[in-house]
């Protein structure tokens, strides 16, 4: 959720984010994976006829 | 203000905020308007649905990339002055609106509907989201900013293949008549329906993560250990900043403008008619020895070349810089040019791997165009500036299919070919490389002329920078 920190006040640093790190990440390389496995599999003809 | 949380101001980075959470958010946008690039997975059930012709169901996809070129042109100001969230959210309402407007244009077989959906709205989310997340990358990644936009303009590259395989499975979900796996099924205009409510659906909510993931870093952040006096000391590299109206009146940014262009438009000169192609290089006698699924195999494997090299080429131009990043895409793509016109016949290996180069280097220079403007404009409004060198695109768009189908047209019909008749058309790419590779060497730096002020009322004494 969005940070909202108030001007008059120092900015709290954040947590730990290593969950978020891996979430978000997996969110975005898990549907590349797939797009790739899927075209590599689309090449394959390419090397084998 | 219920929106409130979109603000520029909102989005500032708490201290320890791990700039690494920014590349997922960038990719999350291009991975989604990526799917641009896959529209041919369902071109042939709209032919067959509105019962109309190719070309009138590929003006879809026209309207799209020339609304990406003006939207990127026309809002790239406003995209800097809102901050990445305001855009990418703004992107997303558009990108998704699209694919449901188009929905609804397909169920009631009205195709003006969806070239005022995809081709319009679509378009509009297309050409923000793109310039969305740059000027922020860069700002995060000021010691790899060429790693940085590298990555989200891969997403742009990867988004198709994703959607491509995605759009298959779903259509034969929707409709059980449809074969994914069989070129000649149609799938029926219902499920291309349920096919685009379904995208705009998964595509507005994964956006929805880059929305809320992103951040501007703090006013004079930096990362650990960056030493901005080492990277300015580089040649070609600036730490003055040029405003986007400024920008525009430099011979800098037409010659990049210039680069650009030449360099897409060779691209496209290949991935236009690759399958076609490499058929036609191996034809002997009426009969070519590469087989249909053979050239389906090298288009796909041009799309791979096409996205490692946005990432690979673009992170390389932080250690080699980025003039002689372009110097490598337009000189050895001459070279590489010329030897597929003269010996990209000789065999399938060479004429693949050459191809593959020249694609890696296509890709490669989109990504690394943001980099390059950063060194030569800073980064005050260097997303608005890239908004604006991205007309070259739309430009190339229109340039590189008319240069490459004009000359082929002349020959014949591509299919039915042989390699000779493609040297014309070759040659003609060599050409447009060379201009290219004139307006990259007359770059210099920027004149002090149309440097921001940096005193205390300047703009980027506002923290904007």
């Amino acid at each position: 959720m969005p940070d909202q920190m108030p001007d008059e006040q120092t900015p709290q640093p954040v947590g730990n984010q290593t969950a978020r790190l891996v979430v978000t990440w997996l969110v975005v390389t898990v549907p590349l994976a797939y797009g790739l496995f899927e075209t590599i599999k689309g090449v394959v003809p390419l090397f084998t006829s | 203000m219920a929106l409130s949380f979109l603000d520029r101001e909102h989005t500032v980075a708490r201290p320890g905020y791990s700039r690494w959470l920014i590349p997922p958010a960038a990719l999350a946008i291009h991975l989604c308007i990526g799917q641009a690039y896959a529209t041919s997975v369902y071109k042939n059930a709209l032919v067959a649905h509105f019962d109309t012709s190719l070309t009138a169901v590929g003006v879809i996809f026209s309207i799209a990339i020339v609304m990406l070129g003006l939207s990127a042109a026309v809002m790239g100001t406003w995209v800097e002055r809102v901050g990445p969230r305001a855009a990418m959210f703004t992107s997303a309402c558009f990108w998704a609106s699209g694919f449901l407007v188009g929905a609804l244009g397909i169920a009631t077989s009205q195709l003006w509907l969806v070239y005022l959906g995809y081709g319009v709205i679509g378009g509009i989310g297309l050409g923000i989201g793109y310039i969305s997340p740059v000027s922020t990358l860069i700002k995060w990644f000021p010691d790899r900013p060429g790693l940085a936009t590298g990555m989200a303009i891969m997403g742009f590259g990867g988004g198709a293949l994703v959607a491509s395989p995605l759009s298959r499975q779903l259509m034969a979900v929707y409709d059980t008549g449809y074969d994914p796996s069989d070129p000649t099924s149609v799938a029926s205009g219902g499920a291309v329906t349920s096919l685009f409510v379904t995208l705009g659906v998964a595509y507005f909510l994964v956006m929805m993560l880059g929305v809320f993931t992103v951040r501007v870093p703090a006013p004079g952040w930096t990362p650990p250990g960056f030493d901005a006096g080492a990277v300015a000391a580089r040649p070609m590299v600036s730490t003055a900043n040029v405003s986007a109206a400024n920008a525009v009146r430099t011979p800098q940014f037409w010659f990049l403008w210039t680069v650009l262009f030449c360099n897409v438009t060779a691209g496209i000169g290949i991935l236009e008619q690759a399958a076609p192609m490499i058929q036609d290089f191996f034809r002997d006698g009426g009969t070519s020895s590469v087989a249909p699924a053979t050239a389906a195999g090298f288009v796909a494997f041009l799309s791979l070349f096409n996205m490692a090299g946005r990432f690979a080429w673009s992170s390389t131009s932080d250690f080699i810089g980025r003039k002689p990043t372009y110097v490598l895409y337009l000189g050895v793509g001459i070279v590489l040019y010329v030897l597929l016109a003269t010996v990209g016949n000789v065999s399938t290996v060479v004429f693949v791997l050459l191809a593959a180069v020249i694609i890696s280097f296509y890709g490669g220079g989109f990504a690394t165009a943001p980099a390059y403007l950063r060194d030569l404009f800073g980064t005050f409004q260097v997303g608005a500036v890239h908004g604006r060198l991205l007309t070259a695109w739309s430009a190339a768009g229109v340039a590189g299919p008319l240069i490459i189908n004009g000359f082929l047209d002349a020959r014949g019909t591509p299919g039915e070919l042989v390699a000779a008749d493609y040297r014309p058309a070759l040659f003609t790419m060599v050409g447009v490389l060379a201009v290219g590779f004139v307006a990259n060497a007359l770059v210099r730096p920027v004149a002090a002329r149309f440097h921001e002020p940096t005193g205390p009322s300047g703009a980027l004494a506002e923290g904007k920078v």
